[in-house]
Formats: structure tokens, C-alpha cells, sequence
């Protein structure tokens, strides 16, 4: 291994553009880290970097001082859990059938999933629709309208339409059924495409609070952490404004700035732990979507 | 044969599979729906025939009722609270819309699924009409309602809508004075006051001289550059920072963007005269380097106000948020600020201390077509109208919240320590309430007095004199005021503002171009290097708006305003 002195100057070059790129990724994280530890009066007059000025959990304390956040926090793995695992499921099912080129709906059926692709219900036909269903205010509503996702099926049906022929051919003259070809040696050899579609649906139900919103704001009982989280800020948001019209509160509130600094540590967290141990099949995953014969 | 029968299975299998789920769901759903946290309106307990009641003339028996706020903290689990289910019978469930409630409002309307009170705002309150969606409430409020209508006076038909009906209930100001925490305001460190020995500032000239001498002395704050005027333009606090002074400068009421002449023409403001003086004072701060470099850029105004570098700047008490808190805890009192009202010239008259008669154009209650009993909701809003509904809501408890002392209600020790200690203790207490347009729990303004010949609300001057530090006493007294209140003119009632009213359909693209033409210019006028240069840039601005439909816009506006004006005239004649 002889390196010219070109490859020095490369290297160098190379390892601190990286280094920068890094640091420049990371560092809005570790600000956000370092404002949230520290006091929320000190933040107001900017300059927080690296280091938190005046340290302080109070920003936390004020999060997890919120009613239920644990039980939010619970029900928001529960649901992430169910809906990942029904709905892996339900693709899986869809997208195998839809694989089959002697399926006699596949055309018709394809071309109908595609088409909600495009065209949605809008806002309001949509709630109506959840509120026909008496899905409101039921933890059902956070499960059902997302088992199936289009863009999740046609990648899952890419990934079964490659594998060869053959292998289900040899295993229907044994005399396997089609569940049994499913279950039995499709699924086993499709690894890599079940382990991104869940990782989808995983982030997905993890993140989504809008459903919350919309259609389960009135029980209190079925609150999710974003969803949570999402009132803590808007509440810390509005009372920093509707104080001031009442001159005779002089306690000091935390600022919106602070709160959603700890927040975003809060809900990013788990995640980011998360992350590199799902990260390989995340990326290949999508690579073998893509994929066309 | 057989082949295709096996596929057809499989298929149907699949189909089956996600039917049996969904079925699952459904029959799911009606276990939780019993379950005693549901609480959707419907499971409002029907005022029975129930329990006799106290007063013969009203049903006292326990009824509940929804209504929505943007406001997660609001519990029926207070003192205060509790006392009213005591004494109506109601209590109120809150209905929570985190986020836009806008949003939620139209999905309610379309889906007919809202509580029971609707707190809404103007716009929506037309919608719901329309709909049907709520109920005129003229005829419970005779029925029900006397209180309603002592205290609303002869302001009582403002609260007709159009047809002659009323739909909405919100505040009515009784007070006639300002509200004691009412300030002026630009605002000036209370050090640079000091230092030159607390003279007059009435003008901007003045202004302009005295953190000029300020800046010479003190080029640097803490190691950063000493910033004599701040100003920011991110999104509408351009209209704080580059409309609002010239209204104030000028002693106009505050109508928005807009100026309303004596013959009832309305202008738009960034265009008048009035705003080319204005931005020349800024301009002549620019050139002697005292305006804030950073006013064009995204930054907000608090960090620099915190940081204790900024001398002046035009800053209403609510734009401050928590800055002066946080000067104060950092040991530099002296950095808080004086808040006065600040004139163009001399011989400015001041009439920009308006009050309005209601709060209307904000938020309101109004009850929904599907409420049941809607007189006990009246009778429920009547008791919050009357004395001693003011007085629980305001002052609380006896004993608890505030004494009496020599015949006059004073708030308790406790409370006020509380208060300093925990920023919830008025939502623990039950002093909060939502979307009444003003004071919570339709409180009738601070100032205001009941017929008991005391004070409607605990804030008073000397309530807001025991806010202050020892600065801000020192340089009130060196004034010879005791609340910054005492600065401000005479108020002047105004029937209300333009910027309550809906803004005209017809020229809202005008309106768009004119302020995108506005922010998009300014800065050039006020960075201007030269008189000519300023003439030039300004010159440029006017053009740029007249040419965007501005004849257009003030014309719709005068329509508006005089429109709004004849309805005031004849409802409150009739």
C-alpha cells in the first residue's frame, strides 16, 4: 500500500469535509440538548451553543408534570406495536394476491389501490366517514383506516413479483396450499421487504398524532404522547401571551423555546436508539423496492 | 377447474381476513363507548325533573354541559368552579381543540357533532347561523336573563346580530377609566432615564436625543453593541414595529393598518405623511447608527430585550413576553423599562386611549341548536352577569381568595403569594375561563365597580403598584405617577375598531400585493443613506402600492367602516 502524498492531502481534505458535514448535522441537535437544559429566563436572552449556561430540568420536569403522560407514552406503544403488527399483516396478504399473475382481479385491483393514491377523500368526507363508522373517540380509529397502505403494498408486491417463479411452482407440486407457500417459503425468503414495510408503519404510527386530534380528542383516555406532548406546547405557547393580559401573575413560565427543546429530546430519543439497529434493513429495504424486472 | 377454484379461495380468504378485523373493530367500539370516560356531548345527564331547588324560580339540579376552549389547563376541579355548580346547578366540560381550531370548528359544523356551548368568533358565528347550528337567544335572555341585561345597559342591542337577533354573549365594559396595567407603548430603559435625570420625553425628538447621549457613554452592554431603537419585521410584527408607533405617535385609535379621517375616509397608514415622518425619525437613527442593525432580519426582539442592550423601541407590555422577567432575575432592574406614550410633535392631541363598549369581535359563547335546557344556560350565564357571580369569578372566595376590610374587598395575602410562586395558581383557583372575548367569566372590566360601590375586579392601581420592583417605583415617583396608566389621556370611547370587523372579500389580493410591496420596500427607505436616496426609496414604495389596487383597498375599507358605523347608530338608538 503505497500512498502518494496526493492521497495525504485527499485524505485530509476528505475526513474534515466529513467532519464539518457531521458537525453541522449534529449541532442543531445538540443546541436544542443544550436549551433545554438550561434555565428557561437565561435562553430568552440567546446565546446557548454547546453547553447549557444554567442548568437546569425544570424543562423536563414541566413535560413529565403533565397528567398522563405515561399512560400516553403506554398507549402510544401499544398502538404502535398492534397497528405494526396488523397491519404487516394485512399488506402482506393484499400484496401477495396482488403479486400473483393468476389472480383474476389483479389488473382491476391494482389500478383501484393506485387510484387512492392520487385521490383522496378530502378533510371533512374523510371525518365523516371515521364518524358513520362510529370509530370516534375508539382506539379502533388509530388502527383500522391504517392497515393498508398503497405505497407499502406495491413495494411489498415489487419485492414478490421478483422472486422466481419456480420456487412457488415446486412447492404448489409438492403439494403446498397457498397459504402454505405463503407463510411457509414466501415470507421465509422475504426478510429484508417485511422488516422495512414494519419499520414504515412502525415510524408512521409512532409519529402520527393528527388522528388523535381529529378524531379522539374527547377521550382522555386515548391520548398519545405526540399528541400530549403537541398540547404542552401550545398551552406553554398561548399562556406566555394570555399572561400578559393579566398583570398579576409575576411566577415566572417556562418559555415555548425551552418546552419544545425538552420535547423534541423526549420524542426523539427513543427513536434515535432505535435507529441503528433497524438502519441496514431500512436502507436496503427501499433499494429492493425499487427494484424492476 | 379445481385450480382456480383454490385461487378464487385464497382471495376471498384474504378479503375475509380484513373483514373479520374490521368487524372486530365495530363491535369493539361499543364496549368503550360505555365506558364512563366517554364524553362526547351526548352523555350530557338530562336535566331531570330532579332534586326541589332553593329558589323556586330556578332549577337547581345538576346538569352538565360541554363547551370547547384552546386551553388545556382549564378544569371544572377548582374552588371557584365548584361554587358555581353550587349555586346553578351547571357545570361545564371542557372540549379540547389543540392546534387549529378553526379546523375543528368546520368539521364540527359539517359533521353536526358540537358542544353544547360553542365558543366562537365572529366569522363562525355567521357560519354556525347560517347552519342553524345555534340558537337565538334574545327571547331566553328576557325569560332568563335580567342581569344580562342590567349589565349591558343601554349597550344591550350591540349585541344584535343583522336580523335583529342575538346569538352571541361575550363581555361588556362597564369601566370608564383604563385598566390600571394599561401602559404607553414605547418603551425606554429606565437607566437611560436615571442618568439624564429623568426628564420630559413626550416626543421623538426627545426620544432621539436622550439615548443618543445614552449610547455615547455606553457604546457597549455586557461586551455586545449598545442598540438605541430595536425593531423587528418577522411576519405581523412588522405592524408592531412599522405601523403601530405612527398610530400611537399620532394619538389615533388603534385601527390596524388603517387611519380613519374626520370626513369617515379610511387610509391605508405605510402611505400617509404621517408614515414618512415616522420613518425619516427612524432613518436619522439609522444614519447616526442608534437603529438596530438586525431590525430587517428574522430575529425576534426578546433576545436583544433580554440581553439588556436595547435603549428604546416601540413594544406593547404583551410583545415583551417574559424579557423583563428574565432582565430582572439576570440582577439588572435597571434595564427594565419605562412604558409612555410617545408623541410625533407638540402639539399631537392623544386619543389613542380607546375603549370599546363590549368585547365583541372576539371570541363568544354561543349555545348550540342541540344543547338541551338552553334556559338553564342562560340562567347559568345570567348568574355570572350578576354581582355576585362578578364577585366570585373575579375576586373568588371570601375568606380564601380575598377579605374585607373596612368595607372593602381586598385580595388575601395568600393569594397574592401564590400567585408570585405558582403561574397556575388562577386555573387551580378557577379564575380562568374561555373565550368570553375579554375578561374571563365575562367580568365586566377592570375599574368597573359593582353596585355595592366597590371595585368589579381585584386590579387596581394599588394591586399594580404592588407588582412593581423598587426601579420601577423610583422612576415613577421621580414623575410624580404611580402606575405607568397614569401617563396615558383621558379615555375615549370608539363604537370599535376596523380591524374587528371581517375584512372585505372584494380586495383581499390588493390587500396581499400592497403589503408584500410594503415589507419588500421598507427596508431600503429606512436604510437610506442620504435625502435624496430616502425621497427616492419612499417615492418607489408609494408608487409600488398605488399601483397594487390601493384606491381599490381604501375604498372597500371606507364602505366597510361606514357600513359598520350606520349599524352601530341605529341598534343602539333602537
Amino acid at each position: 500500500m503505497n500512498r502518494t502524498r496526493g492521497d495525504y492531502a485527499f485524505n485530509t481534505l476528505n475526513y474534515a469535509f466529513l467532519t464539518l458535514l457531521g458537525f453541522a448535522t449534529v449541532f442543531p441537535f445538540l443546541n436544542l440538548l443544550a436549551i433545554s437544559l438550561n434555565d428557561t429566563l437565561d435562553t430568552m436572552r440567546g446565546g446557548i451553543y454547546l453547553l447549557p449556561r444554567k442548568w437546569t430540568l425544570l424543562n423536563y420536569e414541566i413535560i413529565f408534570r403533565e397528567n398522563g403522560l405515561l399512560m400516553a407514552g403506554v398507549r402510544s406503544v401499544i398502538r404502535t406495536v398492534l397497528g405494526t403488527v396488523l397491519g404487516l399483516f394485512c399488506t402482506t396478504l393484499l400484496a401477495y394476491a396482488l403479486s400473483r399473475k393468476e389472480f383474476f382481479l389483479r389488473k382491476q385491483l391494482n389500478a383501484v389501490l393506485v387510484l387512492t393514491m392520487y385521490i383522496n377523500g378530502g378533510l371533512i368526507p374523510t371525518y365523516l366517514l371515521i364518524r358513520n363508522l362510529h370509530l370516534m373517540n375508539h382506539f379502533a380509529v388509530y388502527i383500522l383506516p391504517l392497515l393498508i397502505s398503497v405505497y407499502n403494498v406495491i413495494i411489498m408486491r415489487s419485492y414478490f413479483e421478483q422472486l422466481p417463479d419456480g420456487i412457488i411452482e415446486s412447492a404448489k407440486i409438492d403439494g403446498a396450499s397457498d397459504y402454505q407457500v405463503l407463510f411457509r417459503i414466501v415470507l421465509q425468503i422475504s426478510l429484508p421487504v417485511l422488516s422495512t414495510i414494519a419499520l414504515f408503519i412502525a415510524v408512521m404510527h409512532w409519529n402520527s398524532w393528527f388522528d388523535n386530534y381529529l378524531y379522539a380528542s374527547r377521550n382522555q383516555n386515548l391520548s398519545l404522547l405526540q399528541y400530549t406532548l403537541q398540547k404542552v406546547l401550545i398551552q406553554s405557547a398561548n399562556e406566555i401571551v394570555s399572561d400578559n393580559g393579566h398583570a398579576n401573575i409575576q411566577a415566572i413560565r417556562n418559555n415555548p423555546e425551552s418546552i419544545r427543546a425538552a420535547i423534541t429530546m423526549v420524542v426523539t430519543l427513543p427513536i434515535l436508539f432505535v435507529y441503528p439497529f433497524l438502519q441496514k434493513y431500512f436502507v436496503k429495504g427501499i433499494t429492493i423496492g425499487a427494484m424492476k424486472e | 377447474m379445481t385450480m382456480v377454484k383454490r385461487k378464487y379461495g385464497f382471495a376471498l380468504g384474504t378479503s375475509m381476513v380484513l373483514l373479520a378485523g374490521l368487524a372486530a373493530g365495530c363491535s369493539g367500539s361499543n364496549n368503550e363507548g360505555a365506558a364512563p370516560s366517554a364524553s362526547t356531548s351526548e352523555s350530557a345527564p338530562a336535566s331531570g325533573s330532579a332534586s326541589a331547588s332553593a329558589a323556586p324560580s330556578q332549577d337547581l339540579s345538576p346538569i352538565t354541559y360541554t363547551i370547547n376552549t384552546s386551553d388545556d389547563k382549564l378544569t371544572w376541579d377548582s374552588p371557584i368552579t365548584k361554587k358555581l355548580t353550587e349555586k346553578t346547578g351547571v357545570s361545564l366540560k371542557y372540549d379540547l381543540t389543540v392546534g387549529d381550531q378553526f379546523q375543528k370548528w368546520d368539521l364540527w359544523l359539517a359533521s353536526n357533532d358540537y358542544p353544547d356551548i360553542i365558543s366562537l368568533d365572529p366569522k363562525y358565528t355567521q357560519k354556525y347561523k347560517d347552519a342553524g347550528a345555534i340558537i337565538p337567544l334574545g327571547d331566553l335572555i328576557d325569560q332568563y336573563g335580567p342581569h344580562i341585561k342590567e349589565k349591558f345597559g343601554k349597550y344591550y342591542n350591540l349585541l344584535k346580530d343583522k336580523d335583529g337577533k342575538i346569538y352571541a354573549l361575550y363581555n361588556v365594559n362597564a369601566s370608564q377609566e383604563a385598566s390600571p396595567d394599561a401602559t404607553g407603548s414605547f418603551i425606554i430603559q429606565q437607566d437611560v432615564l436615571k442618568e439624564a435625570g429623568y426628564p420630559q420625553v413626550k416626543t421623538l425628538d426627545q426620544l432621539y436625543e436622550l439615548i443618543k447621549a445614552y449610547k455615547e457613554k455606553h457604546p457597549k452592554v455586557d461586551g455586545k453593541e449598545t442598540i438605541g431603537f430595536a425593531a423587528a419585521m418577522l411576519s405581523y410584527t412588522m405592524n408592531i414595529s412599522f405601523n403601530n408607533p405612527i398610530v400611537s405617535s399620532n394619538g389615533w385609535p388603534d385601527n390596524g393598518n388603517f387611519k380613519v379621517e374626520d370626513n369617515g375616509d379610511v387610509n391605508y397608514i405605510p402611505v400617509t405623511e404621517d408614515a414618512k415622518s415616522y420613518y425619516k425619525f427612524l432613518n436619522k437613527l439609522y444614519r447616526e447608527g442608534l437603529f438596530d442593525k438586525e431590525a430587517f432580519s428574522m430575529d425576534s426582539i426578546q433576545a436583544k430585550i433580554s440581553q439588556g442592550r436595547v435603549l428604546a423601541a416601540y413594544a406593547p407590555g404583551w410583545f415583551l413576553g417574559d424579557s423583563e422577567k428574565a432582565l430582572r432575575a439576570a440582577g439588572k432592574p435597571g434595564s427594565t423599562y419605562a412604558h409612555l406614550p410617545i408623541y410625533a410633535n407638540e402639539n399631537v392631541e392623544d386619543h389613542s386611549n380607546a375603549m370599546t363598549p363590549t368585547a365583541g369581535g372576539g371570541l363568544s359563547w354561543t349555545i348550540s341548536a342541540g344543547a338541551k335546557n338552553p334556559e338553564r344556560i342562560i340562567q347559568f350565564i345570567d348568574y355570572l352577569f350578576s354581582d355576585e357571580g362578578q364577585v366570585l369569578t373575579q375576586w373568588g372566595i371570601e375568606g380564601e381568595d380575598y377579605n374585607v376590610e373596612g368595607g372593602k374587598r381586598v385580595v388575601a395575602e395568600g393569594l397574592l403569594a401564590q400567585r408570585n410562586a405558582d403561574p397556575d395558581v388562577d386555573y387551580k383557583r378557577g379564575f380562568k375561563s374561555t373565550g368570553t372575548g375579554g375578561a374571563p367569566w365575562f367580568g365586566i372590566g377592570n375599574g368597573a365597580k359593582l353596585a355595592d360601590g366597590d371595585y368589579a375586579t381585584p386590579l387596581t392601581k394599588d394591586s399594580v403598584v404592588q407588582t412593581y420592583d423598587d426601579t420601577t417605583k423610583e422612576t415613577l415617583a421621580a414623575y410624580g405617577k404611580q402606575v405607568w396608566a397614569d401617563f396615558l389621556p383621558q379615555v375615549n370611547f370608539v363604537p370599535g375598531y376596523l380591524w374587528q370587523l371581517t375584512p372585505p372579500e372584494s380586495v383581499k389580493v390588493q390587500q396581499q400585493k400592497i403589503d408584500d410591496a410594503w415589507r419588500k420596500n421598507l427596508p431600503k427607505i429606512v436604510m437610506s443613506k442620504s435625502d435624496t436616496e430616502f425621497e427616492g426609496a419612499w417615492t418607489t414604495m408609494v408608487n409600488s402600492i398605488q399601483k397594487s389596487g390601493l384606491d381599490d383597498m381604501n375604498k372597500a375599507y371606507t364602505q366597510l367602516w361606514a357600513d359598520f358605523n350606520a349599524t352601530y347608530e341605529s341598534t343602539i338608538g333602537g
